[in-house]
């Protein structure tokens, strides 16, 4: 943009250099005009047009205006320097208007012409082709203005003088007064001249005070513009208004000035008229020395200045000496003149008729000119007018079959809509989608459009070009495309409509295109590409490629086989083509537009669906991010909770354990402190008892007695109470058989001590007379010892009470896990649980030999106390808890098996859920399963179990055995 | 014959019971006949047999409370049902044991004394001082 603005203020530049060697040019005619010896090319502006030249050699490459201004004025130049004949001038300048005609350059071509004129101008013979080419000129710049035109002032003004030396004041009145009011820049402005070229149009047709006031706007000019020359030329041109006024006291003042201003302005010429003028002034008052003088003088300067041939001139001083010295009554001089203006007024009339002879041709050449462009403008309008009405004729024709063309889409599209309904409903089916809905129904449309568009075209091919090969291939399209239409409304398959549809449309209109006479008839062709658009909407990408294809392939027959085609165009009327084009292009645009609009839609509806689910699944997704967060820290905090669950879990089973613990314990302990009470006071009767014996028995007593107590050798098993008292109900009566009083006790105390049978030693005892003192220190001796018996036994209970609560209540310090054998760890907690299982549960153990297995001893123990705690439970304390351990190589399994009322079918799967509970509330946390399953789940162990109501449920614990190293 | 009461023992745990008889012969001698149980169901049987002879004759009943089917409270008060003028007597391991406090404070005649238990508070009990 910025390089454009830059070469356009070039350019501007450019041109004004260029116009300025113009304008000097044109002034340096007009100077050649006055001074005919002044050589206007070797004068100073040459060499600045030289300079400017070079310049505009480079810019004038790309501006044909420029470069024809400057060939007009190399032609120009080579004229004036005499270098080429006028002809070939003449020729070069004509060609060059010609060619700025043709292309519109309107200011060359009224360049062009003005100097065709200017050389006229210079020509005698030529004055009336002058005046023509001024006129074309004008034709030309007088719709310019100024800005665009800086020379239209002087042409006007030169076309006015050349009216006013024809004598046609009426035009040149117009025109010189035209260049007067035009408005003029610094560059050109003849004011001066023009309004002294007005003042004599009025002078000539006596209209003095008109005449006068111009002359004085011409003094006014010449002396606002400097111009001494014409201050004079100006004065006396008014002055000669006045005398022609008979004013002569007016005047001659004025003609003074101008004589004395035209000889100081060595303008000769213009003082000799002044001075003729001024005599006769001075001769008619009777002034005859001062006349006479004048005369002479301006003959002197006549003759000094060669002015003798202009005969008209000299007759007329010749004439006025005469007179003056006629009136002076000096007869010899007068007679003297009177021969000499004789003779000067033959030389004069020869002169003279000469030019008016030729005046008259010249004239006549004129009017004859004048005539013949009246003709031909006339006739030219006359043209016009009828190419006006003609045009007007057929642009009629044109929007008649505009307005028909619309009024049938109109009907066409009325019909469509009024039958919307109709159509739909003999179109589709019901179960198709919105989309195919709209698919059909487009190409139901389209077909009934295109069919009526084939009418139409048949119908305009009829009128233009009559019953031929065109005009039956639109209505083959219809016969084509109006029964598949048909059918598909009875069978509502689609496919045959849209391939019908898409052949008929390229190869009909490929037929038509080829038959008017490709694409000099036309571009029918258009409408084939709404195959590849229909194979695109309706049969998917590779069809649409081969219509494509194919059409490309139509196109480029088309562009080879241009000449050959064209022959067999048939022309028809500019209109009709110029209509048949409009249709061409407006008809498959518009389904084209349609199909657009169709996809487009489909694709922003898409993309808004897209769009819409886009929204929504952020924002879903920024719910389920707040949700997973809130989740994440909730998990934590359930995390924390559940860790001090379990902790308060086990710490609440600790609780419950602690009064069966004390009880547990606190029977060993009262054993163990009845029995050692027992043995201190059972010492202090066997000592008194002893020392009894000694005094009292014989050494043969003695030693039965002995003999007795050492034979004793206590039972060691432990027998039931049932038993005991069987075993007791024998002594008895063989003591009372034996006659032994106190039978009952004294057997009782036998038995308690461990002596469960009659023995030889015992029957022999039994018939001495201190058979009761003996039993009794017997059972002193022996109960000690059955104490101690008793102690060791509770203290090894209690131990393992105490070891049990240990181990079970054992947590692991360190992290790692250890070595666990399955059975000791599953004996432990039955130890714990042992008075809540003894009150009316069966425990069968089935262990197998199994391998160790790796875990945290404390945990498993909570797995298996929970087990058998909810075991017991279903089992309402009552019935058969087995539990087996077995192996089978990879794992160790736990059973435990119940036969309590087994689990319900609808809560199995939910009996590890957390808080998950059968129990009343406050009575379980529900987390015992959860715990478990999570306990097992870090030792990698798996918990299933199988549930029978009524019969009982089996829980199975695997637990990955340690492999053998 | 002289009429020899009876005390009946009831535990689950036979050392208890034999601590008991050492005790229990030491103290009374043969002033009573001293029967051992190893649960309610037993005792009850040893009573009911024991009564056939004579309604009266069972002078003290002791028994532990936490033993497998009948509970020792519930056993005492059925003895107290079917015997007259009898003492009963819970030995019981639960020291801190609601259960035990409330069945102390009942007023059902039920003494309550704790293991490891006091040899003279038990003869004292059993004599009824």
């Amino acid at each position: 943009m910025r390089y454009l603005v830059i070469l356009l203020t070039f350019f501007m530049y450019a041109f004004a250099y260029a116009q300025q060697p113009l304008i000097k040019l044109n002034a340096g005619i007009e100077k050649y005009q006055f001074l005919h010896e002044i050589p206007y090319f070797q004068d100073s502006p040459l060499v600045k047009i030289k300079d400017s030249l070079e310049k505009l050699q480079e810019a004038a490459k790309v501006n044909d205006e420029l470069s024809g201004s400057i060939r007009l004025l190399y032609y120009d130049k080579a004229y004036r320097e005499r270098l080429t004949g006028l002809d070939t001038t003449e020729y070069r300048i004509l060609r060059l208007a010609a060619e700025a005609h043709e292309k519109n350059l309107k200011r060359l071509e009224a360049d062009a012409l003005q100097t065709l004129a200017e050389i006229y101008k210079d020509n005698k013979e030529q004055q009336s082709a002058a005046i023509e080419q001024y006129l074309a000129a004008y034709a030309i710049y007088k719709n310019l203005d100024y800005s665009a035109f800086p020379l239209k002032q002087h042409y006007t003004y030169n076309l006015g003088v050349m009216m006013l030396k024809y004598q046609d004041y009426a035009n040149a009145r117009i025109y010189l007064l035209e260049a007067l009011h035009t408005k003029t820049g610094k560059t050109f402005n003849e004011a001066t001249s023009i309004a002294t070229a007005v003042g004599l149009v009025f002078r000539n047709t006596q209209q003095y005070d008109s005449a006068i006031n111009y002359f004085q706007v011409a003094y006014d000019s010449a002396v606002r513009q400097k111009q001494d020359i014409w201050f004079g030329i100006s004065k006396g041109n008014i002055g000669i208004c006045y005398f022609y006024k008979h004013d002569y006291t007016g005047a001659e003042p004025l003609l003074k000035e101008d004589i004395e201003s035209s000889i100081a302005n060595s303008n000769l010429r213009n003082a000799v008229g002044s001075m003729i003028v001024l005599a006769t002034i001075y001769s008619d008052q009777g002034k005859f020395a001062e006349s006479e003088r004048l005369l002479l003088r301006a003959l002197s300067l006549c003759y000094k200045k060669s002015f003798w041939h202009d005969y008209g001139l000299s007759k007329k001083i010749y004439g006025l000496l005469y007179v003056v010295y006629g009136k002076n009554k000096k007869y010899q001089l007068s007679y003297l003149y009177c021969d000499s203006a004789l003779r000067a007024s033959d030389s004069a009339v020869s002169q003279n008729n000469a030019a008016a002879l030729a005046k008259v041709y010249e004239k006549q050449n004129y009017l004859k000119k004048k005539l013949a462009d009246e003709k031909l403008l006339n006739e030219t309008r006359l043209r016009k007018v009828v190419n006006d009405k003609l045009q007007i004729e057929q642009q009629q024709l044109l929007y008649k079959f505009i307005i028909g063309f619309l009024v049938v889409v109109l009907i066409v599209a009325f019909i469509v809509n009024r039958f919307r309904n109709n159509l739909k409903q003999i179109s589709t089916t019901v179960q198709d989608s919105a989309e195919t809905v709209v698919k059909k129904m487009s190409i139901v449309i389209i077909s009934i459009a295109t069919c009526a568009a084939a009418l139409v075209w048949t119908a305009l091919y009829y009128y233009y070009y009559g019953f031929c090969l065109i005009t039956t291939l639109p209505f083959i399209y219809f016969l084509a495309v109006g029964p598949a239409l048909i059918i598909y409304f009875f069978s509502k398959k689609q496919y045959i409509l849209v391939n019908v549809q898409l052949i008929c449309i390229f190869f009909c209109t490929l037929a038509i295109e080829l038959a008017s006479g490709g694409f000099k008839g036309g571009i029918v062709i258009l409408w084939a590409f709404l195959a590849p658009v229909g194979a695109l909407m309706y049969q998917g990408l590779r069809n649409a490629i081969v219509w494509m294809v194919l059409f490309i392939t139509a196109i480029l027959f088309l562009v080879v086989f241009h000449e050959q085609l064209a022959n067999s165009f048939h022309p028809i009327p500019e209109t009709a083509q110029f209509m048949f084009n409009c249709m061409n292009i407006l008809g498959p645009a518009f389904v084209i537009y349609f199909s657009m609009q169709f996809f487009v839609k489909s694709v922003i509806r898409d993309g808004r669906l897209l769009q819409e689910n886009n929204l929504k699944l952020s924002s879903t997704l920024g719910e389920l991010e707040l949700a997973n967060k809130k989740t994440e820290s909730a998990y934590q905090a359930l995390q924390e909770t559940h860790i001090k669950l379990v902790q308060s879990e086990k710490m609440a089973v600790l609780g419950q354990l602690a009064a069966g613990v004390a009880h547990e314990v606190n029977t060993p302990l009262g054993a163990i402190k009845s029995s050692a009470e027992e043995a201190g006071h059972a010492f202090d009767d066997v000592l008194s008892d002893c020392l009894w014996m000694t005094k009292t028995l014989n050494e043969k007593d003695k030693d039965a007695f002995l003999d007795f107590v050492m034979s004793v050798n206590p039972s060691r098993e432990t027998l039931s109470t049932r038993e005991e008292r069987e075993i007791k109900k024998t002594m008895r009566s063989r003591f009372a058989e034996l006659n032994i009083e106190n039978a009952h006790y004294l057997s009782d105390r036998l038995v308690q001590v461990g002596i469960y049978e009659m023995s030889p030693a015992l029957e022999l005892l039994a018939k001495h007379e201190h058979f009761e003192k003996l039993v009794m220190l017997t059972y002193n001796i022996l109960n000690q010892k059955r104490g101690n018996q008793t102690i060791l036994l509770a203290v090894d209970k209690a131990s393992r009470i105490v070891r049990a609560l240990k181990t079970y209540a054992h947590t692991s310090d360190s992290n790692t896990m250890e070595p666990i054998d399955l059975r000791d760890n599953m004996e432990t907690v039955l130890t714990m649980y042992h008075n809540r299982l003894k009150q009316g549960v069966t425990v069968i153990k089935n262990y197998e030999n199994v391998p160790q297995v790796l875990g945290f001893p404390d945990q498993l123990n909570q797995v298996w106390t929970n087990l058998i705690v909810n075991a017991v439970q279903a089992m309402d304390n009552k019935g058969t808890l087995s539990i087996g351990i077995f192996n089978d190589g990879e794992n160790v399994t736990v059973s435990i098996k119940d036969t309590g009322n087994g689990i319900p079918k609808e809560i199995q799967d939910k009996i590890f859920t957390p808080f998950f509970t059968t129990k009343g509330s406050g009575e379980g946390s529900g987390l015992g399963l959860d715990i478990i399953s999570r306990i097992l789940e870090s030792h990698g162990a798996s918990i299933s179990f199988d549930s029978e109501e009524g019969v009982g449920t089996t829980f199975y614990v695997k637990i990955p055995a340690i492999k053998p190293a | 014959m002289k009429k020899i009461l009876n005390i009946v023992c009831v535990d689950d745990e036979k050392i208890v019971l034999d601590s008991l008889n050492s005790q229990l012969t030491r103290n009374f001698g043969n002033n009573y006949n001293y029967e051992f149980a190893e649960s309610a169901e037993e005792a009850l049987e040893i009573i009911d047999e024991l009564r056939s002879d004579d309604e009266d004759i069972i002078y003290v009943v002791i028994s532990d409370w936490l033993m497998p089917g009948m509970k020792g409270d519930e056993l005492l008060e059925e003895v107290r049902k079917r015997v007259a003028n009898v003492k009963t007597i819970l030995l019981t391991g639960h020291v801190d044991s609601n259960v035990i406090r409330a069945i102390e404070h009942s007023g059902k005649g039920i003494e309550c004394i704790y293991k490891p238990w006091n040899e003279e508070q038990l003869v004292n009990l059993i004599k009824g001082e």
